[in-house]
């Protein structure tokens, strides 16, 4: 069976499953409960969207759970308004207040973001109780509606299973799709590396927002669930700041990350009280016991632990490999000396061939207080060359590269991109304009895997919004195609190909420097920027990434590059420029600055090459 | 000093070291050579304890300390500069160096400060930079900051992975005189470098990993000599200013 086949399988089985649920569980006291462990289980997934993907703390989901809850209400009870649609009004409503959340709290991040959300859920709670004129205070609403389904009304537990069950699958289905798309890849780009991400391209401060506001409209879906069913009656209480931490619990609990994960938390955080209800008196205790051990135990919660068992391996593995043969990549493969080295697959950059000046710098200068880091540097680079800066530690490379690649806003000066000027504009930016990067310290998104990681690489020159990443259409479907064919030809190029479902921080420190170099290319960038890339190779891999280099170059990418192996910067470059203390020293070919007294006492040292 | 037998390390279902044995004398500097990916970092984070081999005994000055904790190592006098350097970024030179001190048992006062001082003579930039904290400090710096911290443990024996990495020609020439003084104080090294040419010039005695497998091991100047060294660690020198030669030709005349 391939992996084509399974999916539709699985689906009608899951509608098989809930069809046949109600006729199976008769009790109304289960069923109920059933319903309820489904609103939480709709409210936990909008957390795993923020916390798991995008990876932002919000500890406010009982408010948006209770924002949902309560535009449904009012909607239906006030102004008499049919369910059906107020339950999507809900849906939309917790999502801008989930914008409005967003926004201000952009600039923050951990515990302060985590404090800021507690405060938005507690002032949520006090309107809840005070607006009487709107809310009813604190004896709630009461005689909520249940939705009608032509001139049934869904008021039995076992009728509104279904409505709950299938709104459960549709956004479970959405949140999973979402999970492998050009918006779900930005959102764990933006958590496992926001620096990162933003080089990439991707609009970090947008995407957060975009997760708050999903991760709230999740909420309040789940909020409107719980409104019209059960007891069909809602007060303030219910939605405290004590509920948004048994989400977070169950979210946890269940798999950071994870969909389904999610969604096994909590249900059984759910049920579990109720299993235990024979304990009498200890039943509490035991149940937070459980919870603590769990946390001990499993630190990737319980989906982590199923995701380590040796069958979810194997199945994992077929998947990728039912899912990689749909691909059909045809790359010659004809590899030298088992390591990388095939043609760039990469358009040639337009232009390509003219010397003008791609880049310029005048009078750069950074200072950190009275660190003069930079210090009024003028530098110019040629397109089509391959450019070197080199100088001592701490003479201002990487902070020059930083400020190119807008990481750092200068403290003077100007930096023009194909006369462009870009000075201190946002990095994802800068990305778009042209100018792809790598880092001295890795900085790849660990967790991902390597194949995500070149997919993330291509954020900006690809298009699918939120919707389309969910519902994927042909187009949409056509873009990720293409994006993985691409991503994979940039993983032969570099010799990686065969590791696309490694993660990424199981590589080999030389391993991840070239992934990071892929990464880097499939921005299809003007200029790339090297941030000592043969740092941690050994002569024969820096020979390989030598020959990479000159390909690059010749596909029409200009390369300036900070590196300390003279046996590579004295090798490639067209031009080198030296700095010591921020400043430029000299300037000139390779044979110039080899011979030159000054270059040689400061920094070359009397062995050149050394090698 | 150091007996490595048969280690067989996994990450998860991987098989990273496939029965590793080497052996560190007293006084010795030892180096560990090999491609990337070969196993040299899994070797080191074995014998700190990092990792917990499946297979094989770890001893050290005739104890066994296979299995045992990272920080029970260290306090035996394995003192590690990791790859990547590792120092603490929110704390200030001389914290980061201080910490470095933690294993030792009740140092007095002035042996921490003979050592703190031996550091700066070493690296007299962090001694300039003291209270600077630690991301401040550029690449290099935060490599001599490592390895000044790991110093300051006044370690028997000391595992250096990849000292070099980042450091500017002149400065890796001088990293390599601070080693040789370091051993010649008496501490013995296990020295892990993609440099190999410049490590075996220091070194006592080499072994050469391969996916997993000790594939070569002799003196430091034989290694030098031997032509599969050439080939596959040293870089084939002669043949890389060849093919620049080529390159110059080729290029379109500027």
């Amino acid at each position: 069976m391939n992996t084509r086949a399974a999916k539709p399988l699985i689906l009608s089985l899951l509608v098989v499953a809930v069809l046949v649920f109600p006729l199976e569980v008769t009790s109304n006291y289960w069923l109920n409960l059933v319903n309820l462990s489904i609103s939480f289980s709709i409210a936990c997934l909008g957390l795993n969207i923020v916390l798991g993907y995008a990876g932002q703390l919000s500890l406010a989901q009982a408010a948006f759970w209770g924002v949902g809850a309560y535009t449904s209400a009012l909607l239906t009870t006030r102004l008499g308004w049919p369910v059906w649609p107020c339950m999507l009004i809900a849906f939309i409503v917790a999502g801008l207040f989930g914008v409005c959340l967003g926004i201000p709290t952009l600039k923050l991040t951990g515990h302060y973001l985590a404090m800021t959300t507690i405060g938005f859920g507690i002032i949520l709670q006090l309107i809840l109780i005070n607006a009487i004129w709107l809310t009813g205070g604190s004896d709630g609403i009461t005689k909520i509606p249940s939705p009608w389904l032509g001139s049934l009304e869904l008021k039995d537990p076992s009728t509104f299973f279904y409505v709950a069950a299938f709104s459960l699958l549709l956004l479970t289905w959405a949140s999973i799709r979402l999970k492998d798309s050009r918006v779900g890849r930005a959102f764990l780009a933006v958590q496992g590396n926001e620096m990162a991400a933003e080089t990439m391209g991707i609009d970090t401060t947008l995407y957060k927002i975009m997760a708050f506001a999903l991760s709230a409209a999740y909420g309040g879906y789940g909020g409107a669930l719980f409104a019209h069913s059960g007891s069909h009656y809602i007060s303030p209480d219910t939605f405290s700041f004590d509920q948004s931490v048994v989400l977070l619990a169950m979210a946890v609990l269940g798999g950071n990350g994870s969909a389904i994960g999610a969604i096994v938390g909590a249900t059984l955080l759910t049920l579990l009280p109720e299993v235990l209800r024979f304990l009498k008196d200890s039943y509490m205790m035991v149940y937070a016991a459980g919870i603590v051990a769990v946390m001990i135990f499993m630190p990737g919660g319980i989906a982590g632990l199923v995701k380590g068992l040796p069958f979810a391996l194997r199945l994992r593995a077929w998947w990728n490999a039912g899912s990689a043969a749909t691909q059909q990549v045809a790359v010659s493969v004809a590899t030298r000396d088992g390591v990388g080295g095939r043609p760039i697959p990469a358009k040639v950059a337009s232009g390509a061939g003219s010397n003008g000046t791609l880049l310029s710098v005048k009078d750069l200068a950074k200072h950190f207080g009275g660190l003069k880091a930079v210090d009024g540097v003028d530098m110019e680079v040629r397109r089509g060359e391959i450019q070197a800066l080199i100088g001592p530690n701490g003479s201002g490379k990487t902070t020059i590269l930083n400020m190119l690649s807008g990481l750092y806003v200068p403290t003077a000066g100007e930096i023009s991109l194909e006369g462009t000027v870009i000075t201190g504009r946002k990095p994802h930016i800068i990305t778009a304009h042209g100018m792809a990067r790598t880092f001295q310290n890795i900085r790849l998104f660990g967790e991902l895997t390597v194949l995500n990681n070149v997919l993330i690489g291509q954020h900006c020159h690809s298009k699918a919004g939120l919707v389309p990443s969910v519902v994927q259409p042909p187009s949409q479907q056509g873009e990720e195609t293409g994006m993985r064919k691409k991503a994979l030809e940039m993983l032969e190029f570099v010799g990686l190909r065969g590791k696309e479902f490694a993660q990424a921080n199981s590589l080999p420190y030389g391993q991840q420097r070239l992934l990071e170099l892929a990464r880097a290319l499939a921005s299809d960038p003007k200029i790339l920027l090297l941030d000592e890339p043969a740092a941690g190779l050994n002569a024969n891999e820096t020979e390989v990434l030598i020959d990479l280099l000159f390909q690059i170059r010749d596909q029409g990418i200009t390369i300036l590059l900070v590196e300390h192996d003279m046996s590579l910067v004295m090798n490639v470059s067209d031009h080198i420029t030296v700095l010591n203390f921020g400043k430029k020293i000299a300037e000139g070919a390779a044979e110039a600055i080899e011979k030159n007294q000054e270059v040689i006492d400061a920094y070359l040292g009397t062995e050149v090459g050394n090698a | 000093m150091l007996k490595v037998q048969g280690i067989e390390t996994w990450y998860g279902a991987i098989q990273a070291l496939k029965g590793v044995s080497l052996e560190v004398k007293q006084g010795e500097i030892v180096a560990l050579l090999g491609a990337n990916g070969a196993g040299k970092s899994t070797t080191i984070k074995t014998i700190t304890g990092m990792l917990k081999p499946a297979k094989g005994t770890i001893e050290f000055q005739g104890q066994k300390i296979t299995g045992r904790d990272v920080e029970d190592i260290a306090e035996a006098g394995i003192a590690c500069v990791p790859e990547g350097r590792h120092i603490f970024p929110g704390l200030s030179v001389i914290d980061n160096l201080m910490l470095g001190a933690t294993p030792r048992k009740n140092p007095s006062r002035a042996d921490l400060d003979r050592d703190l001082e031996r550091v700066f003579h070493l690296f007299p930039i962090l001694q300039e930079f003291r209270d600077r904290l630690g991301w401040q400090l550029s690449g290099g710096q935060q490599q001599m900051l490592a390895i000044g911290r790991g110093l300051m443990s006044a370690a028997k024996l000391l595992l250096l992975d990849e000292p070099s990495l980042g450091l500017a020609p002149v400065l890796v020439q001088e990293v390599f005189k601070v080693i040789k003084e370091i051993n010649k104080a008496g501490t013995t090294i296990l020295l892990v470098e993609q440099n190999a040419r410049m490590a075996l010039l220091i070194a006592n005695r080499g072994y050469v990993l391969e996916t997993g497998k000790m594939s070569l091991t002799d003196t430091a100047a034989n290694l030098l000599a031997n032509e599969d060294m050439k080939a596959h660690y040293l870089g084939a020198h002669a043949h890389v200013k060849e093919a620049r030669q080529r390159r110059l030709n080729e290029r379109p005349s500027a």
